[in-house]
């Protein structure tokens, strides 16, 4: 921290200097023109941001300068509200920026420069401006070389956005990347099927422009190198939040695998978005065998008399006729079927040479009224799940 | 009647003398162990003495399932073995018994402890973890230098231990790797979590999802303590506190990493079932939650300064008229602290509200149409922030309408949602409203037609407007339109089962800010297993254009993975997959291309053993060649590592 505080005032220091020197030459030169541009060009109107700045100066010079090359610089930022024709300070940061020029011989000669940085500004500045009242923000910067004490001065004004639907800008401010079951790091068997998931919340409208990759055991053993996996070029619009699901993962050879979302478009900086995974030697449990339903249809009534049926699976000793009601909890969405993984509310137990059966009363009763999903499964003489089908839906 | 002769035959069978005493009743047999085991028999004694009339009107249950008929007799005792061995722990059996009238009548019922011992209910350990060390055998790498040896491994645990009205829980995992690399820590500790539960009270250390979906937050799994109290089984009320730190994180610093990050939070929950044995079924949730937040909590860029801030939530849902009809409503409030100290700027306390409806209803005969009917409006005011979004684009009011039809195998679905922003009317702010529109249909093909499984269409268009700009706004606000049309194909041949994905869209800026832009994209894959050979191979391409300038991207990627295993009695693997990656953009002039091919063997020596462990292996070949046609510049790179690996 101290080290910073003194790199601070040895840059402030130095462009004191540089226009100091400035003092004693002629004025041959200037800074003609200056501006700015911000990526993005909002700032949302209750959260801090990270801007990318550009500054762009036009330089002239009539003839040679006494000192050569020239520096080019601005000595603070300020962050304020924009009044009529400037920015009311409500921040200054001592934080210089410079770059060197050199002047051919054949003068007059003009040029033009680009500087980069990047700023944060803190939800407290940028509520506290909404507070004053304001409907934006700017950032200013003065630049002057060592020719000229003139300066030109450069503004960037950024306005606030109320929701993000509306801003023509389009940044990222939010990228979460988890496993599927919301890990961030998991060891799995070989075989499993994974996934990683990104949530990306944005605000405007653009083009996203991702990658998931994944760095397998070939390379982590050494140097991770990452191999594309699925490209992602999504066009969003009206800000708020997008979900980018990855490919399965491979699991096929034992080791350390790293996944990552690397976002080229728009730009987020740095960023540390790597998942870690590592496969174990041990085989995941082969997942079971699609089992064919026969009847009822998907989407039957179903009034108690039904058979239902399914194709034998050669081996199984018993079948397990499996209920499940739909719409169990209190959301209202009810269009996709239990995973997998769903216990059953009600079934019915059979011996392996059934491949068909009635609703019991039993199990009638237990489930109830309405829509629901039913599915078979088979099991051999060690109790193991040989086949099973997917969930199919009938009504009551 | 047939079905019912058939149902209960086997009881007719073993009770074939009817004999005219009654009065005696079922009666559980003792196990023979002493306890009962997970696959155990289980046995109840019939008395002799009832009718047969009353015998064929009998079934029983385990759990739910109705096991009537994989009883078996012995003796004068039925027998049901288990099918599957049953999880440790309370099992319901009961009898009960069809009245002629049609109901039914519970005959018996008992619990059934299953015990892994004596000792204990449950005890199991799952220990499974892997050291190995690789060592480069040959190298070509142009551009890092990596290191000749390194070492990783796993270890994966999982336990548990239970008797009585207590239980405890432990799972977790390490994943080493030495060198670490530049990002990433030399032992990384992945999820876990520490859970002890004694009758209706339980607390948790690890990884946990301490708050529900609301408003408020999330169900993120957060690192930190809670604990829990209530009536698990029957869902009446439930309360609990937790503290926890408010990111997710990954490994750990000291100890169990608890106290690794700055972001706190701490709060408590209740749920509540009034009406769980009504048909009505209502729920009421409250969440509390005060949190801090030094490094800016989960987003992308922390700030610098602390946030601190606390909100709550109550929630209510209910189904009404035979659950057809959902009502559900939520109001949460917050506050927070953008610097902690109300220095710069001061606390600001907000609210957002939302109200939702569904009906849904099946109107036909044999195969009935349904269909859903779907509404929800709410409102977030200017200054709501919430955990589940911190950067929350706030002051928005918005309405969504979802209607959706299903027949048999056809589905079709189609939406609207609207947002208009500034609702709050701030006069120097502008107004914009953004509408979505989408329409999907589905259609599933059970095995009558030889490739297609499903198709699916889905089109979909968002328009983004201003409703109302302030005189002397200068500032460009979006008004832009987004088409897009997709088709998705379920396919199924040569007994292998694959999808194609074909998308094309288009977007206009009407502000001629941003360049229209026309889209197009194809994407397929299949998978098939040929006895030891799986192949999954995967391709995609996709276009788009620059309807302002003709310029175009355009990426390619295929991936074709091959791998043999099962060789040599299981114990040679051998892999090979060839990778194509290619991008141009005639914007961007530096047109890449990556191929790659990664191979591996392994062998496994010595297979892990309950007693011993396993040894195995690995020579892996990877060679990768980046193609830069602009800079006319090759990059190419390769590496053969020899890896053994202890598996235990």
């Amino acid at each position: 921290m101290s080290n910073e505080r003194t790199m601070k005032r040895r840059s402030w220091i130095a462009v004191l200097a540089l226009l100091a020197g400035g003092l004693g030459g002629v004025a041959q030169a200037d800074v003609t023109a200056a501006s700015g541009s911000s990526v993005p060009g909002s700032v949302p109107l209750n959260r801090g941001v990270t801007l990318s700045l550009r500054w762009n100066l036009s330089l002239s010079y009539i003839t040679q300068p006494n000192s050569n090359p020239v520096t080019v610089g601005s000595a603070s930022l300020v962050v304020g509200v924009p009044t009529g024709n400037g920015c009311a300070p409500l921040e200054t940061r001592n934080v210089s920026l410079t770059t060197q020029v050199n002047v051919p011989n054949n003068t007059p000669y003009n040029t033009s420069v680009t500087l980069s940085e990047t700023v944060s500004l803190s939800t407290a500045l940028v509520v506290s401006a909404r507070q004053q009242g304001a409907n934006a923000l700017c950032v200013e910067r003065q630049f002057v070389d060592t020719v000229s004490l003139v300066p030109a001065t450069a503004l960037v004004r950024l306005p606030l956005q109320s929701g993000g639907i509306g801003s023509t800008s389009f940044s990222l401010n939010y990228i979460r990347v988890r496993f599927d079951d919301g890990a961030l790091s998991r060891i799995v068997d070989r075989g499993t099927g994974i996934r990683a998931r990104a949530r990306v919340r944005y605000q405007g409208r653009g083009l996203l422009r991702a990658t998931w990759e994944v760095a397998d055991p070939t390379s982590t053993l050494g140097e991770p190198r990452y191999r594309p996996l699925q490209s992602l070029h999504r066009r969003l619009g009206g800000g708020g939040e997008t979900v980018l699901d990855s490919p399965s993962l491979p699991t096929s050879m034992p080791g350390l695998y790293l996944v990552r979302l690397r976002v080229t478009e728009p730009a987020i900086g740095e960023h540390n978005l790597v998942l870690r995974y590592y496969v174990q030697q041990q085989e995941a449990e082969p997942a079971p065998e699609p089992l064919t339903l026969l009847a009822p249809q998907p989407g039957t009534r179903i009034a108690g008399q039904e058979s239902f049926r399914w194709e034998r699976v050669p081996g199984a000793v018993a079948y397990r006729l499996e209920f499940r009601p739909a719409n169990r909890g209190f959301e209202p969405a009810d269009g996709s079927p239990p995973p997998d993984d769903a216990p059953p509310s009600a079934s019915l137990l059979l011996p392996g040479d059934r491949a068909q059966a009635e609703l019991t009363r039993l199990v009638a009763e237990r489930l109830g009224e309405g829509p629901g999903y039913w599915r078979v499964a088979a099991y051999d003489a060690n109790g193991g799940l040989m086949a099973r089908s997917p969930w199919r839906r009938f009504l009551r | 009647m047939r079905h019912l002769i058939q149902r209960f035959a086997l009881l007719l069978l073993l009770y074939p003398v009817v004999l005219p005493a009654f009065g005696a009743e079922l009666e559980l047999l003792p196990p023979e162990e002493g306890f009962q085991a997970p696959q155990g028999v289980i046995r109840v004694q019939v008395p002799a003495d009832w009718p047969v009339e009353r015998l064929q009107r009998l079934a029983m249950e385990l759990d739910g399932t109705d096991i009537t008929r994989m009883l078996r007799r012995e003796g004068d005792v039925v027998v049901y073995r288990p099918v599957t061995p049953l999880a440790f722990g309370e099992h319901e059996l009961r009898v009960v018994e069809y009245l002629p009238e049609g109901d039914l009548e519970e005959v018996a019922a008992w619990t059934i402890e299953v015990r892994a011992s004596r000792a204990f209910r449950e005890r199991s350990t799952r220990l499974s973890g892997t050291l190995v060390v690789a060592r480069k055998l040959a190298q070509h790498e142009s551009r890092s230098w990596s290191p000749m040896v390194t070492a990783e491994g796993s270890l994966k645990l999982g336990a548990s231990v239970a008797d009585a009205e207590w239980r405890a829980t432990a799972n977790g995992g390490l994943i080493y790797r030495n060198p670490a690399g530049d990002s990433a820590r030399a032992l990384d500790l992945t999820d876990f979590l520490l859970r002890l539960e004694r009758g209706a009270l339980g607390v948790s250390v690890g990884h946990f999802s301490p708050l529900q979906g609301s408003l408020i937050s999330g169900a993120a799994k957060y690192r930190g303590v809670g604990m829990d109290f209530g009536e698990i089984d029957q869902r009446r009320l439930r309360l609990g506190l937790f503290a926890t730190r408010a990111d997710s994180i990954s490994g750990f610093e000291q100890g169990l990493g608890i106290g690794d990050s700055r972001n706190r939070m701490a709060g408590g929950r209740f749920t509540f079932f009034p009406l769980a044995d009504s048909p009505q079924r209502l729920v009421l949730q409250g969440i509390f939650f005060t949190g801090e937040s030094p490094t800016g909590g989960d987003a992308v860029f922390g700030g610098e300064h602390s946030q601190t801030g606390r909100g709550w939530s109550l929630k209510a849902g209910s189904k009404l008229l035979d659950g057809k009809l959902t009502l559900s409503g939520e109001f949460a409030r917050t506050r927070w602290d953008a610097d902690g100290s109300a220095a710069l700027a001061r606390p600001e306390s907000d609210s957002a509200w939302v109200v939702g409806a569904s009906f849904k209803d099946a109107t036909g005969g044999k195969q009935p149409l349904e269909w859903a009917l779907e509404l929800r409006h709410g409102e977030v005011g200017p200054a709501f922030k919430s955990l589940m979004a911190p950067e929350n684009q706030s002051d928005q009011r918005a309405t969504s309408v979802g209607l959706a039809f299903r027949r048999g195998p056809w589905q079709w679905g189609a939406s609207w949602l609207h947002v208009r922003n500034n609702v709050d009317d701030a006069p120097d702010l502008p107004t914009s409203q953004l509408d979505q529109y989408a329409f999907g249909v589905n259609r599933r093909f059970d095995k009558k037609l030889p490739v297609l499984t499903s198709v699916g269409l889905n089109l979909a268009r968002s328009r983004g407007k201003p409703v109302s700009i302030p005189a002397g706004y200068v500032d460009p606000v979006a008004d832009d339109r987004t088409d897009a049309l997709s088709l998705d194909f379920g396919l199924a041949f040569w007994k292998g089962t694959g999808r194609l994905k074909l998308g094309v869209s288009r977007y206009d800026d009407f502000n001629n800010l941003e360049p229209d832009t026309r889209s197009r994209s194809i994407g397929a894959d299949w998978s098939r297993s040929f006895g030891k050979l799986k192949v999954s191979p995967d391709v995609s391409w996709g276009l788009t254009e620059d309807r302002n300038s003709s310029n175009e991207t355009e990426t390619f990627n295929l991936r074709l993975p091959l791998t043999l295993s099962g060789l040599k009695d299981g114990r040679v693997t051998v892999s090979l997959t060839p990778v194509l990656n290619r991008s141009r953009s005639d914007a961007d002039p530096s047109e890449k291309e990556t191929r790659s091919l990664d191979a591996w063997v392994n062998w496994i020596w010595m297979k892990k053993a309950q007693a011993r462990p396993g040894v195995d292996f690995t020579l892996t070949g990877s060679y990768q060649v980046d193609e830069d046609k602009i800079a006319d510049s090759d990059t190419e790179d390769w590496s053969v590592l020899g890896a053994v690996r202890v598996n235990f």
